[in-house]
Parts: structure tokens; C-alpha cells; sequence
């Protein structure tokens, strides 16, 4: 079938249904659709719209995204101009140069792993690359050996380059060993005994836990703990939280995680992206308020309910 | 130059998702866009990245333990069984690509006296059946039983024999030290060292004790300790106060957290895009690298 043809049907379809659309959404499936075909917003509703539920679940999570982009860009802009909101500090973030120190002073070297989950497709793995580049830096400037465990091939060079780097930083580029940033083949668990193995024979005395992590984070963080290592963890993986809490001396929690690139940088404009999701995610919070308000207020749930019994 | 040059290629492959996201790949828009061929050139641009990766992977790998041997250092024997192993798996896949060519040859040589075979079989009528049957060839009669010969006779796959007498026992393994290493976390979470490690201690106990029949017995001992009305509401009751931390605490907990990880998100994707980030791509107004 030709291209084209399709794409009519799959308009025709669209329009058919929008304007007789199941549920209480009706009329606004209807305004929207009819907006998007006049070409006046978004064209490819009128396609791929096929009820108003479906326009919503379409255009919200654009909207979404388009007003924390516009957020972030706002707090950069912001910030340029030298106006930030206040950022607490986070504890496990301070504490990067002290795990160091005292990996140096005790004659121990420092383990950074993004773990069996870190490839390259997940943007985790970029995100823990400032942290990764940090220790480098501080390992740079302590004279400390910073041992690098990689899982994914296609992630090794960003982790080589991202210690080096750090190392440059330092002016300790002589410092950086290739062979010290190793890729352990097999998979998650593989990865996990053999850098367990690593870590068993190297003994380091700061272990750092960044990126997306999986059902290994415990296999890490026990063995660091084993090895009386201080350790610093830090995902956005909710399941894996807990375990790091259990096993790790800091962890950051979730989004703390994707902020602490900007509070070791100490860069305005990263902390004013920062500032600017604070104020988005407080807008969300009213929002949800002001739902759960709205919700249980007897007044406004029957009229929200008898409105529903009309449409339908 | 460099650093603008990867900038560059990071932004255009971020273009193609960021669009496809905006307008959908079977819209009409998306469509018209060319979307899909985009998405099959980024796949294959993909793959030759992640092979090139490989090989970096592999020589990395045989950097360090062939260094390891020859300087003869602690673990040397390790070392060796890796590369003992390596080129283990590396002719036990050889193998088995060369037995996947000789059943993929067999089932070419043989597609058309199959072909014929199935559709005499789907007949409707027993008679035309029967002679459908009767007009294949000795030859054709020939290939359908070297071809269903082999498929009914055992023969040895090296990938499955590695997979399954290898890889998965060592797999299930690792994953049995999870348990002992989580019995031992919570050993260690759950001393009374902080007003935070007591929070956590207690709800973990009535989430332990409320979600197995041990929490309905004590909270059944208590209530009845307590002398409370049997066919009334329980005063203490633990199933139900686990279900509610389960329910309406941890959904909450998870729900605010989740609403956070993902704006987050969004913003340090953009972050990156913009090159703010130090330590992925970040220019300086020199134009150096950072």
C-alpha cells in the first residue's frame, strides 16, 4: 500500500473518531483535533489522535517537556546574568575529596564503577562521567592510583577519556595509566565477581558507586564494606537505593544524583538549571495539592462527577 | 576543533530522537520527515561504533592480562585462564556457526521438496491428499528424510552446551550471594545507631512481621493480651499496618522520588546537549576540549 494512502487512512480514521470519541472527553478531543487539521498547533494530532484521551496523552508530556526545558534554560540564562537560587549541599558530594585524602594517606588506591548496568546507551552512564572526571582530578592532585572497572566496551573510551581528563585537571597527566580503567567482558554478574576480585586484590580504600545501577549494587558495596573502604553511592534506580543506604557510608538519592555534577562543578549555570527544576517541581507539587484538594472537597467531587454523567 | 566536532555529532543524533519524540515516527509528519530510514542509518552507524568498541574492549583486555603474564605478576595464572577461555568460547563459536551453515544449506537444498510435502499435506480431501503424496519423487522423498532425520536426531550444539553448563550456573551463582549479602546489609541497617536507623528498623520490622502469618499470630496474642473485643476492630494489627506502609508510605516515597529522577532527567539531557557538563563534552570559548 502506498505511503500516502496510508497516511489518509490513518488520518480519515483519526477524524472519524475524533469527532465521535468515547467518554467524557469528548467535546475537548473534538477542539483539538479540530485545531490540529485547521494546521493551527499540531499537526500530527489530527493523525495520531484518535480520542481525546489519546490527544492528551499525545500533547501533555510534550508540554511537559517543553516547559522544564524552558525552565532549565531560563535558570541558565538567569544565572548568567549572576541571579541563583540557594542549592543545599549535598553530604555524600562534600565528602569526595576526604574518601580520597584518606585512600592516600592510608597507601590504598580509589575505585570509581558505574557498575554491570553502565553502557552507553543509558544517559546515566554520561551523567556519572563529571563525577568520574572529579575523583580523577582529586586522585591527580593527591598522587593516589584511581582504578577504573568497566563493563561495556562501547562505555570504556568515555571512562579512559574522563579519567584522563581529570587527570589533566590535576596537571598529574603523567599519573593516568591506561591500564588502570579495565574492561571485565560477561555481563552484569561477570563484571560484578570479577571486579569484586579486583577490588578483593587491590583493596581500595574509597569506593565511588555512580550511574544506573542493578541487582549488583549490593555484590559492590558489601565487598567495599569487607575491605573497611569508604563508600559513596549514587543512582536514580529507586530498588537500588536501599541497599546502598544499608551498605554505603553516603548515598545520594535519586535526583541528588543528577545534581551533583553541578555542585562539585560549582559551575552558575548548572546550579541555576538546578534552582529552575526546583521551581518546576514545586509547580508540579501545587498541582498535585491542589488535585488532591479539589478531589476530596465534597462540593467539587460532585460536580466533577456529575459533569462525567452528563458527557457520558 | 575536535571537541566541536563530537558536540556537533552528539547534537544531531540527540536531533533525530528529540524530533521523533516531538511528532511521533508514524505520524504523517513523521512520515514525510523520513523518520524510520533516519532511525535504520542511526542503527547501523550504531553498530559499527559498538563493533569498533569491541575491539577496543578485547585488546584492553588482553593489554592487561597479557601484561600481567609476562611480567609474571600476583594472579598471572588467572590471567591465563582468560585467555585459555577466550579462545575457548571464541572456537566453541566457530563451531557452532559452522554447524548453523550446514542446517542453513540443508534447509535451502531441501525448501522445494518441503514446500511440496506441506502443501500436500494442508489438502482438504484425503484423495487429493493421497495423491499429492504420491506424485513427489523419489528424490524429493530423499531430502525430506535427510531433512527430517537430522531434526529428529540429537546433535551437539556447542552454544547451548556453553550457555547452559557454563554461563548459567555461574549467573545463578553470583545471584545466590545476593541473599546472604542482603541478610547481612539489613543486619548491618538495622543497629540502633541514629534516630533515622531506629525509623527504618521499626518499619521494617512491622513490614517483615506484617506481610507473613507470624504478624497475624502476634497481633491475635496481643489483642487478646490486651482484652480487647475479638469481633471489633484489632488495636494491634500489624498485617494491616504493613499493608499501609506499603500502599499509601512507599507509593508516596517512590511516586515523589520517581516525579523528581525524571525532571531531572530531562534537564541534565539538556545540560549535556548544551555542553555544560564537564567531563563529556564541554568547549571552552578557546575551542579547546576540556
Amino acid at each position: 500500500m502506498p505511503l500516502e494512502t496510508r497516511v489518509d487512512d490513518r488520518r480519515d480514521e483519526g477524524w472519524r473518531r475524533a469527532t465521535n470519541p468515547p467518554g467524557w472527553g469528548a467535546p475537548l478531543g473534538v477542539a483539538v483535533n479540530r485545531l490540529s487539521l485547521l494546521g493551527v498547533l499540531w499537526m500530527p494530532a489530527a493523525t495520531w489522535a484518535a480520542d481525546a484521551g489519546d490527544t492528551l496523552r499525545f500533547i501533555v508530556p510534550r508540554v511537559g517537556v517543553l516547559l522544564i526545558v524552558a525552565a532549565v534554560l531560563a535558570g541558565v540564562w538567569l544565572a548568567r546574568r549572576g541571579r541563583t537560587l540557594p542549592i543545599r549541599d549535598i553530604p555524600g558530594v562534600l565528602m569526595f575529596e576526604e574518601a580520597v585524602a584518606r585512600a592516600t594517606e592510608m597507601g590504598r588506591p580509589t575505585l570509581f564503577t558505574g557498575g554491570g548496568a553502565a553502557e552507553l546507551k543509558f544517559i546515566q552512564t554520561y551523567a556519572s562521567m563529571p563525577m568520574l572526571r572529579r575523583v580523577a582530578e582529586l586522585s591527580g592532585a593527591l598522587s593516589n592510583r584511581l582504578i577504573v572497572p568497566v563493563c561495556y566496551p562501547d562505555a570504556l573510551p568515555l571512562h579512559i577519556a574522563a579519567v584522563r581528563d581529570g587527570y589533566a585537571d590535576a596537571g598529574a597527566i603523567e599519573q593516568f595509566r591506561s591500564e588502570d580503567v579495565r574492561y571485565f567482558p560477561g555481563g552484569q554478574f561477570f563484571f560484578a565477581i570479577a571486579s569484586m576480585g579486583w577490588m578483593l586484590e587491590e583493596q581500595p580504600a574509597a569506593c565511588f558507586y555512580f550511574g544506573r545501577w542493578e541487582a549488583d549494587s549490593l555484590l559492590f558495596a558489601e565487598t567495599g564494606q569487607v575491605i573497611n573502604a569508604m563508600q559513596i553511592a549514587g543512582t536514580d534506580q529507586l530498588y537500588q537505593i536501599p541497599f546502598f543506604i544499608a551498605a554505603c557510608d553516603y548515598t545520594l538519592i535519586g535526583e541528588e544524583f543528577w545534581a551533583a555534577s553541578a555542585k562539585l562543578s560549582q559551575d552558575p549555570r548548572l546550579l541555576g538549571s538546578l534552582g529552575a527544576q526546583d521551581l518546576f517541581k514545586l509547580g508540579v507539587l501545587a498541582l498535585i495539592v491542589l488535585g488532591s484538594l479539589l478531589s476530596v472537597i465534597p462540593a467539587v467531587a460532585e460536580w466533577v462527577q456529575r459533569l462525567r454523567s452528563a458527557v457520558e | 576543533m575536535r571537541a566541536r566536532m563530537i558536540w556537533l555529532a552528539v547534537v544531531l543524533g540527540a536531533s533525530y530522537f528529540i524530533i521523533s519524540f516531538a511528532v511521533g515516527e508514524d505520524t504523517a509528519v513523521g512520515q514525510s520527515l523520513g523518520l524510520a530510514s533516519i532511525r535504520n542509518v542511526l542503527n547501523r552507524a550504531m553498530s559499527i561504533v559498538l563493533t569498533m568498541a569491541l575491539a577496543i574492549g578485547v585488546i584492553n583486555l588482553f593489554q592487561a592480562h597479557g601484561a600481567t603474564i609476562l611480567r609474571r605478576r600476583r594472579g598471572w595464572g588467572f590471567s591465563l585462564v582468560l585467555f585459555v577461555t577466550f579462545f575457548s568460547v571464541l572456537g566453541f563459536m566457530v563451531w557452532e556457526y559452522r554447524l548453523e551453515r550446514a542446517e542453513r544449506r540443508l534447509a535451502e537444498r531441501t525448501q522445494a521438496a518441503r514446500a511440496a510435502y506441506e502443501a500436500a499435506l494442508c489438502s482438504a480431501d484425503p484423495h487429493e491428499r493421497q495423491q499429492a503424496l504420491a506424485a513427489l519423487t523419489p528424490a524429493d522423498r530423499a531430502l525430506l528424510h535427510e531433512y527430517y532425520t537430522y531434526h529428529q536426531t540429537y546433535h551437539f550444539r556447542p552454544r547451548t552446551f556453553y550457555l547452559q553448563y557454563f554461563i548459567n550456573p555461574l549467573a545463578q551463582t553470583v545471584m545466590a550471594l545476593l541473599g546472604f549479602y542482603i541478610t547481612y546489609a539489613a543486619y548491618r541497617a538495622f543497629r540502633l545507631r541514629s534516630l533515622e536507623a531506629t525509623v527504618m528498623m521499626l518499619s521494617a520490622a512491622v513490614m517483615i512481621l506484617g506481610s507473613d502469618p507470624v504478624g497475624g499470630w502476634l497481633s491475635a496474642a496481643f489483642n487478646r493480651l490486651l482484652g480487647a473485643d475479638p469481633t471489633a476492630d484489632w488495636w494491634v494489627n500489624l498485617p494491616a499496618w504493613a499493608d499501609f506502609d506499603n500502599r499509601v508510605m512507599m507509593s508516596g516515597m517512590q511516586r515523589g522520588l520517581a516525579i523528581g529522577i525524571a525532571v531531572a532527567t530531562i534537564a541534565a539531557g539538556l545540560r549535556i546537549l548544551l555542553g555544560l557538563e564537564k567531563g563529556i563534552i564541554q568547549v571552552r570559548p578557546s575551542g579547546e576540549q576540556t
